[in-house]
């Protein structure tokens, strides 16, 4: 837990702690935040709205995680609304090759371009598995830190996501 | 239906790494046994190492193109939670841009320096007498300069007198555009146009094309950003703010958004 006294503002070793952990951690905010939503404008208002939210509210962090795991989570959430909101959806999904400076591990931007459109219709859980899964290649045990949740689960996850996919091949 | 093929992680080894482990060991926060076998897969695996490649590669990029955290406090500064939240975009600049505009605000006075997308924006219309009226579509923001930081200002968002402030206004289509204010002693004064001016066409990206170093008068003001179909007599405009009641003026073919701020003696800007 962050311990702070007052206000966000007021509350000097909290303010601290957040300023460290954006000085460390920012780069994997905006990194994420970009590779899922493929725009740098977009991304960078991902990377204000987890820090100020942070500063403004701090016992959202309740120290269960580590921050980048917390982080990990906080900044997937805000890109997955993001995608689902109809009217950013249209624009996200315009894509343009040139305009995705990051590499992906291996992942096409062809690939990349279909899992995000896909990630604004799954469910929450199996979309946030998706996530972690296909472009942060987190391992199951990693996804299940990320999700609290068990293993198995994460395995059930991720076999409706591939589900979905066959059930569409054989329309 | 298009098959999905998905990425694919088949160039991955059972020991491959993933970017939350990358990102961990490039925070510093593995411990030293993982760091060991961290290193040693590097020193095997190609694609973990084009990984950690590219992955520090970015880090070193994002370092140099984010701003600082120092832009994200004054952002919520003056801000209580009991307001809802307004924008509070960045301005998206590198620190070496934030230090050169603000020698350029000092040499040639305040300019247009920031960049933000608009914001949407809707609108609904009403006949009400055979005259239409407007409802929403406008969105006023402003940014303030106070020494050499810049940030966008709030709701209830304190200012001081020698504070620099540029406003931004969009209206729900091509119009024109005014930016008024109402003091506590109900005096009305025009930031947009200057004093004795008419309404300007908007400008596409709403930004006015310039900004006002405040006086020291100090106690609560109304900043009223007003969008016009066709061009509004300024003293006519004076008149509705001079009278606001509710949250939007309330004139044919206009509408209006409101922003409270407070005037406090503070520190003063140079």
């Amino acid at each position: 837990m962050i311990e702070m006294k007052g206000s966000a503002l007021s509350g000097d070793s909290t303010s601290a702690k957040i300023e460290d952990w954006y000085t460390r951690h920012a780069h994997s905010v905006y990194r994420r935040a970009l590779q899922i939503l493929g725009r740098e404008a977009e991304a960078r208002e991902v990377l204000q709205d987890v820090f100020v939210s942070l500063l403004e509210n701090p016992s959202q962090f309740e120290g269960r995680s580590s921050p980048l795991t917390w982080l990990y989570s906080a900044t997937t959430h805000r890109c997955l609304n993001r995608l689902r909101n109809e009217k950013n959806r249209a624009r996200l999904l315009d894509y343009d090759a040139d305009s995705l400076p990051l590499p992906n591990a291996g992942c096409s931007p062809e690939s990349l371009l279909e899992l995000r459109a896909k990630l604004s219709t799954l469910p929450e859980e199996v979309a946030l598995a998706a996530v972690y899964f296909h472009l942060d290649r987190l391992s199951y045990d990693e996804i299940a830190e990320q999700l609290q949740c068990s293993r198995r689960k994460v395995a059930n996850l991720l076999a409706w996501l591939n589900r979905g996919r066959e059930l569409e091949n054989e329309r | 239906m298009k098959p999905w093929s998905g990425p694919s992680r088949s160039s991955e080894g059972a020991e491959c790494f993933s970017d939350l482990k990358f990102d961990r060991w490039l925070a510093g926060e593995l411990n030293e046994q993982a760091e060991r076998v961290l290193s040693r897969h590097l020193q095997t695996c190609a694609r973990c190492q084009r990984r950690a490649d590219e992955l520090r590669g970015f880090q070193a990029h994002a370092r140099q193109s984010l701003p600082g955290f120092r832009q994200l406090a004054p952002a919520i500064q003056g801000r209580t939670p009991s307001h809802a939240a307004r924008s509070w975009k960045w301005w998206l600049a590198s620190p070496i841009a934030l230090a050169a505009a603000a020698a350029a605000l000092a040499v040639l006075g305040p300019t247009a320096l920031f960049r933000s997308r608009p914001a949407a924006v809707s609108e609904q219309e009403q006949t009400v007498g055979g005259e239409t009226r407007i409802k929403g579509g406008t969105r006023l923001s402003f940014y303030v300069k106070r020494k050499n930081e810049v940030f966008e200002g709030v709701e209830r968002q304190e200012l001081h007198p020698g504070d620099a402030i540029q406003f931004r206004l969009h209206g729900p289509r091509p119009g024109y555009v005014a930016v008024l204010s109402l003091d506590g002693a109900a005096r009305v004064s025009s930031y947009y146009p200057p004093e004795g001016g008419s309404m300007m066409p908007s400008s596409e990206d709403g930004l006015l094309p310039q900004s006002t170093v405040l006086d020291p008068v100090l106690g609560p003001e109304l900043f009223a950003g007003i969008w016009c179909e066709r061009p509004v007599e300024i003293e006519i405009l004076r008149t509705q703010v001079a009278k606001l009641e509710g949250d939007r003026l309330d004139y044919p073919g206009c509408s209006s958004d409101l922003i409270h701020v407070e005037k406090t003696r503070g520190g003063t800007s140079e």
